[in-house]
């Protein structure tokens, strides 16, 4: 899921119940490349009691009003969307039972689906026994499991200044994805410098997609194509796409 | 024998069976547009190009010489080639003439039947602008069965110093339509079935295994690549299931060919008109023309066909510059 949610283009908000450098150090264990995320604010590390504060008196009402401020900064700073991750206690469950625990989580999912933001609880499995994980995994309306397929690419913000980075190859299946991310960015940043240098293919809708959002910006705005492979510059050359918007960086 | 003064559009050919008279046509063309101040772009073959120089004593600083072998060696990128040259010198309704010919006797069939369907597109394609197309044909070489094809396509043809309506002129649309049939891919030939968005990985991972198994070395095989992921991705969007990519060769040429079960395009002349700035499709087809050497599109009871021929890298040869 953070994997995705970073191809995605979106910001992770990852909670985790101890240090946040053990955290990171799990995630690249399992496969995800956490520098240049948290270098761009695009994964931010929070422990569980700065994001929850005390279980047994949250308001939640401050809860909501936290998320809110947390999904704005994340507008604000050019991410599409907010996504809340992080590991559960396991043994200590922070709502003290089971039926505690669901209790909670349907409330602060539901908070968080009204706010626009989508999150996801791990649990690690060892620490549950299978009844306690049906009604976990109940309450959770999209399980992500292990196994999921690799995304065609990715989607890498940095900073400063905004910019994003997209690494591997753009067709029907993303191009929609990059837009959103690209549109989000250009809201932070007028300029916008697309760092296209780990592309090695791209359809002409995903470039498409670049050209009309170039051609619908104000006076001032503009996107920067930087690092473009030959094959794509090539696409771009024969495909006869023309936006004034639209600079490349040679 | 005299050519428009407004800003109408104006296609003649010129079927030809010697120097002299292609020489007393063309020369003639070409000074009564050096006398009108015009600017005149002559893609030729390299024989009839030393014809017109002696004609014309010389080269002359209004008139574009290029030789039709690197001018034509893609038909996609020769439109776009004269739609550029249009743009600089006719854009603000100065009169231009244009002098074009290919050595269609020594193109393969579905090249010369490319240029063909290109030359009917050119009466819709240079509408815009205000020019002088003349298009000489090689007689004594020309196909016979290409002749009819000739006649279909151009409006007026030049006999001698007379203009003479041509009775046999076609509706571009129609002629493209009538003038493209279905070549069904080779029982044997490589394919890959593709019918969801997630199958385009898949399908470019076999083109690019298809087109290094053909000799085409990477620069030539992503541009490939590109065109006919162009074409997959088309008949995903706007075709019907089954679909199904074959990669063979024919003759010289290797062919990348798309099947899906729809109506095939709306317009016959999809995949012949340049994108406008604002255009929110037409690119993908655009690209494929482009990219390879000929392209044909066709529709009968068998599906849609799509085919992107491209000639085969020379044995021994690296990389190929496209």
């Amino acid at each position: 899921m953070i994997r995705g949610a970073l191809a995605a283009g979106d910001r992770v908000i990852y909670v985790t119940p101890g240090p946040s450098d053990v955290a990171l150090a799990l995630l690249e264990a399992g496969g995800i490349e956490t520098g240049r995320p948290v270098r761009g604010g695009q994964l931010l590390v929070h422990s569980f009691g700065e994001i929850y504060g005390d279980l047994a008196s949250t308001d939640l009402a401050q809860l909501v009003a936290t998320f809110r401020a947390a999904l704005s900064q994340s507008l604000a700073a050019g991410f599409p969307g907010l996504r809340i991750t992080g590991e559960m206690g396991g043994c200590s469950w922070p709502a003290g039972s089971l039926e505690g625990l669901v209790r909670w989580e349907r409330m602060v999912s539901q908070m968080l689906g009204e706010v626009g933001i989508a999150a996801i609880c791990q649990y690690d499995q060892r620490q549950l026994d299978e009844p306690a994980t049906t009604v976990i995994a109940a309450e959770h309306s999209g399980v992500a499991t292990n196994g999921q397929r690799l995304p065609l690419a990715l989607f890498i913000a940095s900073t400063p200044p905004p910019a994003l980075r997209v690494e591997g190859e753009l067709d029907l299946t993303n191009g929609p994805v990059l837009a959103r991310v690209i549109r989000a960015r250009l809201a932070a940043s007028p300029r916008l410098r697309v760092d296209l240098g780990g592309v090695a293919f791209a359809d002409v809708g995903s470039l498409r997609e670049i050209y009309q959002i170039a051609v619908g910006l104000p006076a001032g705005s503009r996107i920067t194509l930087a690092n473009v492979t030959e094959p794509v510059r090539r696409v771009l050359d024969l495909a006869g796409f023309r936006a004034d918007a639209v600079v490349i960086d040679s | 024998m005299s050519w428009p003064a407004d800003d109408s559009m104006a296609h003649r050919a010129l079927l030809y069976t010697d120097e002299p008279e292609f020489r007393t046509a063309v020369g003639a063309f070409v000074r009564e547009g050096l006398e009108r101040r015009e600017q005149i772009l002559a893609a030729v073959p390299a024989g009839q190009l030393a014809w017109l120089r002696g004609e014309l004593g010389g080269d002359v600083p209004a008139v574009e010489f290029a030789d039709a072998a690197r001018f034509y060696r893609r038909q996609g990128q020769a439109t776009r080639a004269t739609l550029d040259w249009l743009r600089r010198h006719a854009s603000d309704g100065q009169r231009v003439r244009v002098v074009a010919e290919q050595a269609v006797s020594r193109r393969t069939p579905a090249e010369a039947a490319d240029y063909l369907r290109m030359e009917a597109a050119a009466n819709v394609v240079y509408q815009p602008f205000p020019v002088s197309v003349l298009c000489p044909y090689d007689v004594s070489v020309l196909p016979g069965d290409l002749r009819p094809g000739v006649e279909q396509t151009h409006p007026e043809l030049l006999r001698g110093d007379q203009v003479v309506p041509s009775p046999a002129f076609a509706d571009p649309r129609i002629f493209i339509r009538n003038f493209s049939a279905v070549a069904p891919p080779p029982l044997t030939s490589a394919s890959i079935g593709f019918g969801r968005r997630e199958d385009l990985a898949a399908v470019r991972r076999f083109l690019r295994t298809q087109l290094a198994r053909a000799g085409f070395g990477d620069e030539a095989a992503a541009l490939l690549v590109a065109a006919a992921a162009e074409v997959v991705t088309n008949a995903l969007m706007h075709g019907t299931a089954p679909r199904r990519l074959w990669v063979y060769t024919e003759g010289p040429m290797l062919v990348c060919h798309v099947r899906d079960d729809g109506p095939g395009f709306a317009d016959p002349l999809a995949a012949y008109l340049a994108p406008d700035r604002h255009a929110t499709h037409g690119h993908g087809l655009w690209l494929g023309r482009q990219a390879c050497d000929c392209l044909e599109a066709a529709t009968d009871g068998t599906g849609t066909h799509v085919r992107l021929l491209t000639r085969l890298p020379e044995p021994g040869a690296a990389e190929r510059p496209a």
